[in-house]
């Protein structure tokens, strides 16, 4: 009990009051065409731009654990739409590619001069993945969009 | 046992004590505890006081004292560098151990979560408004990445201004705005190439010959009873509509994007003028006293001197800064407007008094304009006035100052002077 106090008392002395930023972290891909964004989100900073809800604080946003820029989704005939925005690191060009590859399998490819597009389709969503190229060599992300079919 | 316990915990308290001490010495003056740019000033005196070396300057209108010195932070974050002036006091953190990420932490925790500014550099700045003061912090990136990958050497800026006190009740409109849980805004929507519009919403006439396509409503609603919108269509150089002539419109709630009437997609080649009617029943969650107590002013014999009083009264007003008689003037007017827009914002009244303010500043004269028609509006009780010569009724010049002023004006039951409503 004492020992607890103890670290009770330096934990306050050595810290400063912050936010829990964990607890606000965001796992998009939890996201469906169902997930109420405004609950989803509620707490976090995000605007309406036209009709299209945008987050763009990097601390809270992940993609199976990589950060995401930015995020936002728009809703169409076709249902919802989530754009997300990466940072253009290669070693997350990787693991995106990898990650989705190994759960939605082999996706359609339709590669450019300076461009490279990735298309995964299962009954609930597509996915599609653009990147920019140099001869051939990831040079920055473009987008990657999940479109939720409409039910 | 006992005895090893409570020797520990005497030691940990001689150590705790020796800590605090040592914190006191190292955060002495806290930036963060400063209310008002007075308290800014106190702190200021206090550091001249307190270190003889630097030769501050704390009486001068325009000072500016860039300080360098032990102790300062901002709210348990170790400041570098503070420039303070009689108007604002800018921090800067050192380039060490993540106290650009501490500093923005500590304002997070104190004001909460904002969206970020769009720069046109890598750095990150997020800006705090409040009635009080604003807070305006840039992440400048020296090793790090982005807001998820800040470096320990980032370091942050913080500028602080402090905002100058309002009393008069027409800069503190947002304290007695209602918000409801829902707001309809209605909207007219015109969409015909090329033409004028005359829009009139139960006898008032909200736009007369305008090209304007889109109208607020709500500003013209004063109950939830049935409402007719008339418009009139004219081209716009009085000839006749263009053989691909069309007209359509519509009335839709902005905030639910319904809609509430329409008028579908009909030719008007070869015709000089059109009119189309448009009924709907409003239903907002508060109705303005707008001019529903007013009487109708269509027999009255004085009203043109009614109007030249009350421009005469606002020019007098503005031009000798009498606060009382601006607001008496101005606030059921603006009062109204923000209630129906459900408008909380502290800066919309202030902005708007400000502008007041403004108008005396750059301006020594005031001219009314004495040859003008009036136009009845919602059964003689609503005013407009049309002047003949100038572009509007009155006009505050200065040196390369102009501000020209039109309102809608009722006499409410029971007094002899016009008001301005709208």
């Amino acid at each position: 009990m004492y020992r607890i106090t103890v670290l009770l008392l330096f934990a306050s002395f050595f810290s400063y009051a912050q936010i829990d930023y964990k607890s606000l972290v965001k796992n998009l891909e939890e996201i469906t065409i169902e997930t109420n964004l405004n609950e989803y989100f509620d707490g976090l900073p995000s605007e309406n731009r036209y009709d299209d809800l945008v987050l763009n604080d990097e601390r809270f946003l992940r993609f199976y654990t990589i950060i995401i820029d930015k995020v936002s989704f728009s809703s169409g005939w076709r249902g919802r739409t989530m754009t997300m925005k990466f940072f253009d690191e290669p070693k997350d060009y990787e693991s995106i590619k990898g990650i989705l590859s190994e759960k939605y399998g082999e996706p359609e490819i339709d590669q450019r001069d300076n461009s490279i597009n990735y298309e995964w389709k299962v009954d609930e969503k597509e996915l599609s993945l653009s990147v920019n190229t140099e001869d051939g060599v990831f040079k920055s992300f473009d987008s990657l969009d999940v479109i939720f079919n409409a039910k | 046992m006992k005895t090893i316990y409570s020797l520990i915990i005497v030691l940990i308290v001689l150590l705790f004590s020796s800590c605090t001490n040592n914190k006191e010495l190292l955060l002495k003056y806290d930036f963060s505890k400063a209310n008002s740019q007075s308290e800014m000033d106190s702190l200021l005196v206090k550091i001249g006081k307190e270190n003889k070396d630097f030769d501050l300057d704390t009486v001068s209108f325009f000072r500016l004292n860039e300080i360098e010195i032990d102790g300062m932070h901002y709210d348990g974050v170790p400041v570098k560098k503070a420039l303070l002036s009689d108007s604002y006091t800018f921090l800067t953190t050192d380039t060490i151990n993540y106290y650009g990420k501490k500093l923005l932490e500590v304002i997070e925790a104190k004001k909460g979560l904002i969206n970020s500014e769009n720069t046109y550099n890598d750095d990150i700045q997020f800006i705090w408004k409040a009635e009080r003061e604003d807070l305006d912090f840039k992440l400048n990136l020296v090793n790090g990445k982005h807001l998820a990958a800040i470096g320990d050497k980032d370091f942050g800026e913080l500028k602080i201004t402090f905002k100058p006190i309002y009393d008069v009740p027409l800069a503190n409109i947002h304290k007695k705005i209602k918000v409801y849980d829902v707001k309809p805004t209605y909207v007219l929507n015109i969409r015909s190439y090329s033409n004028k519009y005359t829009v009139i919403l139960d006898d008032i006439v909200i736009a007369e010959n305008s090209k304007y396509t889109e109208h607020n409503l709500n500003r013209y609603i004063t109950d939830g009873e049935s409402s007719k919108l008339k418009i009139i269509v004219v081209p716009i150089d009085n000839s006749k509509f263009d053989k691909n002539g069309t007209f359509a419109a519509t009335i839709y709630d902005e905030t639910t994007k319904q809609t509430i009437a329409d008028v579908q997609r009909i030719s008007i080649a070869g015709k000089s003028s059109v009119e189309f009617t448009l009924d709907f029943t409003p239903k907002l969650p508060w109705y303005p006293k707008a001019w529903n107590n007013g009487v109708d002013l269509r027999k009255d014999e004085n009203l043109k001197q009614k109007v030249n009083t009350l421009y005469k009264r606002v020019g007098d007003a503005i031009l000798s800064k009498d606060e009382k008689a601006i607001n008496d003037l101005f606030y059921q007017k603006q009062f109204e407007k923000q209630q129906l827009d459900q408008d909380v914002d502290f800066e919309v009244a202030r902005t708007y008094w400000e502008s007041l303010k403004q108008i005396q500043n750059n301006s020594y004269k005031y001219t009314i304009e004495d040859t003008y028609s009036i136009e009845f509006n919602a059964n003689g009780r609503l005013i407009w006035t049309y002047p003949t010569n100038k572009t509007d009724m009155i006009i505050f010049t200065g040196k390369e100052f102009s501000k020209q002023m039109n309102f809608y004006l009722y006499q409410p039951e029971g007094s002899n002077e016009l008001k301005i409503i709208r």
